[in-house]
């Protein structure tokens, strides 16, 4: 985009891409990922470290695949997500909005600007839920971590992403997100190595 | 008097047709001739050619093999690699024409490094809104495809579908 160029609220963007949408029933999405987080328990042995590990998979693979998608609906240019303060915006107000219509926003960021905490005001992967005692340590909505750690790998911003507090779980009353830097990785040119 | 004013005339005339077919070859629709798309390393994942019949009633068609097709995609990452190096000013973001005497070639990289590129006949095209619909293309039809897998050659028949789609409603426009 030209540099001139105004930029749109985050959060307005986000909306504007919500209800342009394609959407599915909240039910039905809230059901095929309790299958699906189920199904890799069984397939796990009721491992729940081993679940964890496994939703954060196929949240990064959902991740590197709908930024294209975020990308191209919002119209970001070449400049989107250059600092990592940009890129947690667009994850908080733009992305979760797009995708999954929850409100949320940025806080406690750090001094250096490097670690902050997404709280979202709903959760629709949640709703319904409730964790039998053995499946304590199982953190359910782990995709979504997998998703936006997948997604800013995308556009070389590597970052370790996990919850902070989580209803399910019985610590929190929202569902939060810790997500901190580990590097922006400078852009690899083929003629270098 | 009497015998300037024709040739004056007749000079006046051929002008007004030189022009007349400037502006025509200027103004007449481009027609898409082939759609690349190229992944983060350089790869070629997709590449589709396609015959084009311009305002003359001339068919422009690309006639290239497999590995050509491989290199020259690979020749073009580093070419729009080196032109964001060589930028003298910050935020520079590649190559995204090339104007030659017979086609035009527009270019269009997503953040992620996705590259969609394609060939035109000479004529006004809306490149940028071509470019983007083939990325969406992309990303509705190949990305979100489970059996797809990231960065490996795109062989989906709803991408083909709506590729075809978006270049014949380019090339079929009068």
């Amino acid at each position: 985009m030209a540099d001139g160029r105004r930029r749109t609220d985050p959060a307005i963007a986000g909306a504007r891409c919500w209800q342009g949408a394609e959407r599915c029933s909240g039910e039905l999405f809230a059901l095929t990922y309790g299958a699906l987080v189920r199904q890799i328990l069984r397939d796990r042995e009721d491992d729940v470290d081993a679940t964890n590990a496994a939703l954060e998979r196929v949240g990064r693979s959902m991740g590197t695949r709908i930024v294209e998608e975020y990308l191209s609906r919002t119209g970001a240019g070449a400049r989107a997500c250059r600092s990592f303060e940009d890129a947690c915006e667009a994850v908080a107000k733009t992305a979760l909005k797009m995708f999954l219509g929850v409100d949320a926003r940025t806080r406690d960021w750090s001094e250096d600007v490097d670690e902050c905490v997404i709280e979202m005001d709903t959760n629709p992967l949640a709703e319904f839920v409730e964790l039998p005692k053995r499946y304590e340590g199982l953190c359910y909505c782990n995709a979504l971590c997998g998703a936006i750690r997948g997604a800013l790998e995308a556009v070389r911003v590597r970052t370790t992403c996990a919850f902070e507090s989580d209803p399910l779980a019985g610590n929190g009353d929202k569902f939060a997100i810790r997500i901190k830097l580990v590097e922006i990785v400078p852009e690899e040119y083929p003629f270098d190595d | 008097m009497s015998t300037t004013t024709p040739v004056a005339g007749v000079a006046h005339a051929v002008d007004a047709r030189a022009l007349g077919a400037c502006a025509a070859s200027a103004m007449a629709p481009g027609r898409i001739t082939s759609v690349w798309v190229i992944n983060k390393s350089g790869g070629l994942i997709y590449h589709r050619a396609f015959d084009a019949v311009d305002g003359r009633g001339e068919t422009h068609a690309m006639r290239l093999d497999a590995n050509a097709t491989l290199r020259l995609a690979s020749v073009w990452h580093s070419m729009h690699a080196i032109a964001r190096k060589v930028s003298p000013t910050r935020g520079c973001v590649g190559i995204e024409s090339v104007e030659c005497d017979t086609f035009d070639l527009y270019c269009f990289q997503a953040e992620t490094g996705t590259k969609i590129v394609m060939t035109t006949t000479k004529g006004t095209v809306d490149a940028r809104g071509t470019l983007r619909r083939a990325h969406q293309a992309f990303y509705a039809y190949a990305l979100q495809n489970p059996f797809y897998e990231m960065e490996m050659p795109v062989r989906c028949e709803l991408f083909d579908a709506e590729i075809a789609n978006v270049v014949r409603s380019v090339n079929e426009r009068t």
